[in-house]
């Protein structure tokens, strides 16, 4: 127990991934469509109003001018990605027969997308070397 | 007909053709259509940032796409020229034809594209501070603005192919420029060698910064946010490309996708093909979010994955226009629609200058014990029947080689005796089974002739042999029409 303890607390983005993977096991398990589609629908929304306040935020926080555009991108793209594929991956999971192998991927996807909107985005770009 | 008949009997014309012009594509939208703008956006992001280490990897995956697109792409740019010209001279005449004007602009951008590379790659440690940097990164987006210019005239030349629109009414270069199939192609292609080119750049950002360099991570997530922003519009695009193609041509879709052997397994393919796409945008994803997460190996996977695809999709974009070359205007056996009339009247073999000798293997498959007359006639019927296979057949077909016929006539007659009435009837009708068969173009005569020749391909699997191997001999029609001048290649035998 002490060694999980320790391999979690090593990296916490592994916390993060473990309670996704068990939360999208559980709604597999279940086996209800309503449900799946009700709490992964909510947990998209959630995720996605979090990323939405924190990319607010960060773009309120930047200047203008096309590096600042960069920076922009770099803060909206990769969520409105996450929320457009976990999307697609949570469609799969409702209407997909149950047990096929698009049934499959459509929970793979939607687990990787909803692990995708709430892991934190590694810290900022290290500092420039001089030459 | 007017030129001799190069043939590669194992490997297959439209073998060498796809080997060279799928090696070109990647080259052009990978390394220069995409990589260009990559390139100097980040070279522009280091000099906006003052920092050293983009300028650094900047250069040296432009050095790599320098090396690769001024030799191999260079020498594939030339070998589609020359292997196209080989394998169907009517469809690259008539093109050149068409298309003169245009072509002719392309090769003023192909030149500057060469001369910019050559100033972008060569000036780049010596244009480093003020003025000059700002010149240097203007002149890599010149670059890449001229690396897209000289796609986007070749894919209306493209399009064409596959829909010629207005022009075949029209006749002109503005209406056969803009066929309907251009601006949907163009969309989809650009933001593909873009995102292709982020993929690349993914794969080589590991060989060029060391992995406990924390310049990595940024390198990389930097990189796959230019991948990921191209993605939407790879998929908008395709789908708009998708959306005029002809309807005929959407049929051709599971043979020119995985071949008439395992058309069947089209829903498979797609699947994988879907999987793939998304095993690209996930590793893509980890790239922008966690870059520290993605190992050096998950790289390889959308480098190969991308490749694939794209190399596969040139593969179907060739073949789904079958039965033509050129849409409603020339079938893949590089005779014109409007010709078939007369040619069904008259026979192919009244207008081919040259024939193709008939090799020891061929000849053995006439009885030995006949009198002289009879094997003399024999002989003559299997070299006619030789002759309308080379001048119908071949551009696509081989004996026994890939896509070969014997092959097909195995798969459909099986074991049973290949006799002329068995083939003749099947190659008379063949167009209205399979769709991508153009049909036959010769007279009944020719007909016979032909299926003669296909029941000695049962049992002689001895490569036949193009004319580039085993020359040519002027047929007597060829030879009175090279007197009169009526043949276009008298000039070229003076």
């Amino acid at each position: 127990m002490r060694f999980i303890s320790d391999w979690l607390a090593a990296a916490p983005h592994r916390v993060v991934v473990l309670n996704i993977a068990m939360l999208v096991l559980l709604l597999a398990l279940v086996d209800s469509t309503a449900l799946f589609a009700l709490v992964g629908a909510s947990c998209l929304a959630v995720a996605g109003l979090v990323g939405l306040r924190a990319a607010l935020r960060a773009s309120f926080r930047r200047g203008a001018g096309a590096r600042a555009a960069f920076d922009r991108v770099l803060v909206w793209l990769p969520g409105a990605a996450a929320l457009t594929l976990g999307a697609v991956g949570l469609h799969l999971c409702v209407t997909a027969p149950a047990g096929s192998i698009l049934h499959l991927a459509g929970i793979a996807l939607f687990g990787f997308e909803l692990v995708m909107l709430a892991l934190p985005a590694d810290g900022k770009p290290a500092p420039a070397k001089v030459a | 007909m007017d030129f001799p008949v190069f043939h590669l009997d194992v490997f297959g014309n439209r073998g060498l053709i796809a080997v060279i012009a799928v090696l070109h594509v990647l080259i052009n939208h990978g390394l220069a259509v995409g990589m260009m703008p990559l390139v100097a956006c980040m070279e522009w992001y280091g000099h906006r940032k003052q920092d050293p280490r983009w300028d650094r990897l900047a250069y040296r995956i432009l050095f790599v796409s320098f090396l690769v697109t001024t030799t191999v792409g260079a020498l594939t740019g030339v070998g589609i020229w020359l292997s196209v010209s080989l394998v169907n001279p009517y469809s690259i005449g008539s093109l050149i034809r068409v298309f003169f004007w245009a072509w002719f602009v392309e090769w003023l951008v192909f030149i500057t594209e060469v001369c910019l590379i050559l100033a972008y790659t060569l000036t780049w440690k010596s244009w480093r501070e003020g003025a000059a940097k700002r010149r240097h990164i203007r002149l890599g987006f010149a670059l890449g603005l001229f690396s897209w210019i000289t796609m986007a005239i070749i894919v209306s030349i493209l399009g064409f192919m596959m829909d010629p629109g207005n022009w075949l009414s029209e006749n002109t270069l503005l209406a056969g420029f803009g066929n309907p199939v251009y601006l949907p192609q163009l969309a989809f292609r650009t933001p593909l060698a873009a995102a292709m080119a982020g993929i690349i750049a993914l794969f080589l950002i590991p060989f060029f910064v060391k992995s406990d360099d924390a310049f990595r991570n940024e390198a990389t997530r930097a990189v796959g946010l230019w991948t990921l922003l191209f993605a939407p519009f790879v998929v908008a695009g395709g789908y708009w490309y998708y959306s005029v193609v002809p309807a005929a041509m959407k049929d051709n879709l599971a043979v020119s996708t995985l071949t008439l052997q395992f058309s069947g397994w089209l829903d498979d393919f797609l699947w994988i093909a879907l999987a793939t796409v998304v095993a690209i945008l996930v590793i893509v994803q980890i790239a922008v979010k966690r870059p520290g997460l993605l190992p050096r190996v998950a790289t390889v996977v959308p480098f190969i994955a991308i490749l694939w695809l794209t190399g596969h999709f040139e593969r179907v974009r060739e073949f789904i226009r079958k039965p033509y070359i050129i849409g409603q205007y020339m079938y893949a056996n590089g005779l014109r629609v409007e010709d078939y009339a007369l040619l069904q009247r008259d026979g192919v073999l009244a207008y081919a200058t040259y024939s193709n000798p008939l090799t020891e293997a061929e000849k053995a498959f006439v009885p030995g014990g006949l009198p002289e007359v009879d094997r003399t006639a024999a002989l003559a019927r299997l070299q006619k029947g030789k002759d309308v296979f080379m001048d119908t057949c071949s551009r696509c077909h081989t004996t026994h080689g890939v896509n070969g016929v014997a092959g097909h006539l195995q798969r459909m007659f099986g074991d049973a005796r290949w006799t002329p009435d068995l083939t003749a009837d099947y190659v008379a009708n063949m167009h209205n089974a399979q769709p991508y068969m153009p049909p036959f173009p010769g007279n009944k005569d020719e007909l016979g002739f032909l299926a003669a020749y296909l029941e000695q391909l049962q049992g002689n699997r001895t490569p036949v042999p193009g004319a580039q191997q085993a020359g040519v001999a002027i047929r007597p029609e060829g030879e009175s029409r090279l007197a009169d001048g009526t043949a276009p290649m008298q000039g070229a035998r003076k």
